[in-house]
């Protein structure tokens, strides 16, 4: 039985945080920096398109998502005065000239017939990066030291996912008829980023200057998640 | 997408009937009172009430779909320097409201026995958020698009008490906090916007006067026993409005009714 009069470390037995991480202070600013300028033009977008698209479903839900987005611009905004940036507007700015035009690309649907243009460049191209970089970040960064960051990044991944976005993209594409564009080689809008580099996260939305160095990834090999790891808790034959 | 967007491009499925406010107005089936008389307010007890707070039910629902536009749009629409960030965020947290208040309406509407597209839709709640001056837009949606919804919701929370009916009278209620909220939102951001520039604070209160008078309809929304929806002044207090203020949409409503022309149909 354990002595109640022994110290006690000071983290629970399954806390299993590590503390270096890839991002020093200004480098996870930069990056937010870059995360609160997509979060910005996103939510823009979105509230933009609410007047254009007919379908009444769709309408709410880009309402609903807009201030989705919008509070995780006002995460990242807040987040960046604590990293030391004092003036958040100065890094609060596009990662590259790729996203800038990509994102000029995602907005410049405007027509009632274009509903399934808009969703698919946010929710099937757009989303999944976006949550590619977040991931990166929660992965990638110090798990104690940059916790404020990653508790917003967490906000930011999740906060989606029971929204209905790309069910309401997969619903669009099932029940209307494909559209062709007649401006537009092969009818549709073609979503490509323009290199390979830009479609693997973390290059789009927040490429970044870290070297990556295996020895300082964080490991996790197991946590509270994987149960099949977890001592004890085994499944039986 | 462009900047801007005309209130004749909304964009609506095919159950909308979409009708100019003008062909509205002359519409022969809307009833034609003398000068100085409205509709009646809108209680259990009137032969009509049933179809009236259908359609007032339905005008809510179009009214919610275009405040939720009108919001989006204010996001859209201005660059950082002509809107503050903090002001695109509360717009952004309107359009969540009024996609929620669009829902409820469908699901109200439902409730009450009327569907989607029962009525024709005018656009000219959503022309109030067509002001290319952030300011004016703002004062237009949020103190008087949204100060009319203060009233509606009071009127129609209070005929679902009348009526027994606790869904509505629940519903409206909800609906009604987040009203005077974002009534709340564009006094606060009014004064911060024009606190060093009182002629742009004038040009947007008479803005918002004009409107207020245009959504007046004649004295169908004012203080007398007779109007159709009533001015809700407590909320409006809570909301930001000055005791100046909400007399002069009164009195303003009250010399409207009298004058010749168009009465508001009953619903």
């Amino acid at each position: 039985m354990a002595d109640p009069s022994a110290p006690r470390s000071p983290f629970a037995p399954w806390d299993r945080r590590e503390l270096p991480g890839l991002f020093t202070v200004e480098e996870s600013a930069r990056r937010v920096g870059h995360y609160a300028w997509i979060e910005m033009r996103l939510f823009e977008a979105l509230g933009g398109w609410v007047a254009t698209v007919p379908e009444l479903d769709v309408k709410t839900t880009l309402g609903r998502h807009c201030y989705h987005h919008a509070w995780h611009a006002e995460l990242w905004h807040k987040r960046l005065p604590e990293l030391r940036e004092m003036r958040p507007e100065r890094l609060i700015q596009a990662p590259n000239a790729a996203l800038e035009a990509f994102v000029a690309a995602l907005t410049e649907p405007e027509g009632r017939d274009l509903t399934i243009e808009k969703l698919v460049g946010v929710y099937r191209v757009l989303a999944p990066r976006k949550i590619a970089a977040y991931t990166y970040h929660l992965a990638a960064t110090s798990q104690i030291t940059d916790a404020p960051t990653i508790r917003s990044s967490a906000s930011s991944s999740t906060t989606r996912r029971p929204t209905g976005g790309r069910g309401r993209c997969s619903s669009s594409l099932s029940s209307r008829p494909t559209r062709r564009s007649p401006g537009r080689p092969g009818g549709r809008r073609s979503w490509r980023c323009s290199s390979p580099g830009q479609a693997a996260s973390p290059g789009p939305v927040a490429s970044g200057t870290t070297r990556h160095r295996s020895r300082h990834r964080p490991r996790r090999q197991w946590g509270p998640h994987h149960e099949e790891e977890l001592p004890g808790r085994r499944s039986r034959p | 997408m462009r900047k801007s967007f005309p209130a004749e491009d909304l964009a609506r499925d095919g159950r909308f009937r979409r009708a100019r406010t003008e062909d509205r107005f002359e519409d022969p089936r809307n009833q034609f009172l003398p000068p100085g008389r409205r509709a009646g307010k809108l209680t259990p007890e009137r032969p009509d009430a049933a179809h009236a707070a259908r359609q007032m039910m339905h005008g809510i629902f179009v009214g919610e779909i275009q405040a939720l536009e009108g919001a989006g749009r204010t996001v859209w629409d201005f660059d950082d320097d002509q809107a503050p960030f903090a002001l695109k965020l509360d717009m952004a947290r309107q359009c969540w409201d009024e996609a929620r208040h669009t829902e409820i309406s469908v699901k109200l509407g439902e409730w009450m026995g009327t569907e989607v597209g029962e009525f024709a839709e005018t656009a000219f709640l959503y022309q109030a958020a067509c002001n290319p001056d952030p300011v004016l837009r703002l004062t237009g949606v949020n103190r008087a698009l949204e100060g009319l919804a203060i009233d509606v919701f009071n009127t129609m929370r209070e005929f679902g008490q009348a009526c027994g009916d606790p869904v509505l009278s629940f519903c409206e209620d909800w609906m009604l906090a987040d009203e005077v909220t974002h009534v709340k939102m564009g006094s606060d951001w009014l004064r911060r916007l024009t606190e060093h520039d009182p002629e742009r604070r004038e040009r947007a209160l008479e803005f918002q006067r004009v409107v207020d008078k245009l959504f007046s309809f004649r004295g169908f929304r004012g203080e007398a026993e007779d109007s159709p929806i009533q001015l809700a002044r407590t909320f409006r207090r809570m909301a930001g409005f000055g005791d100046a203020e909400i007399d002069t949409i009164a009195a303003d409503a009250e010399a409207d009714s009298e004058e010749e022309g168009w009465r508001a149909p009953v619903g």
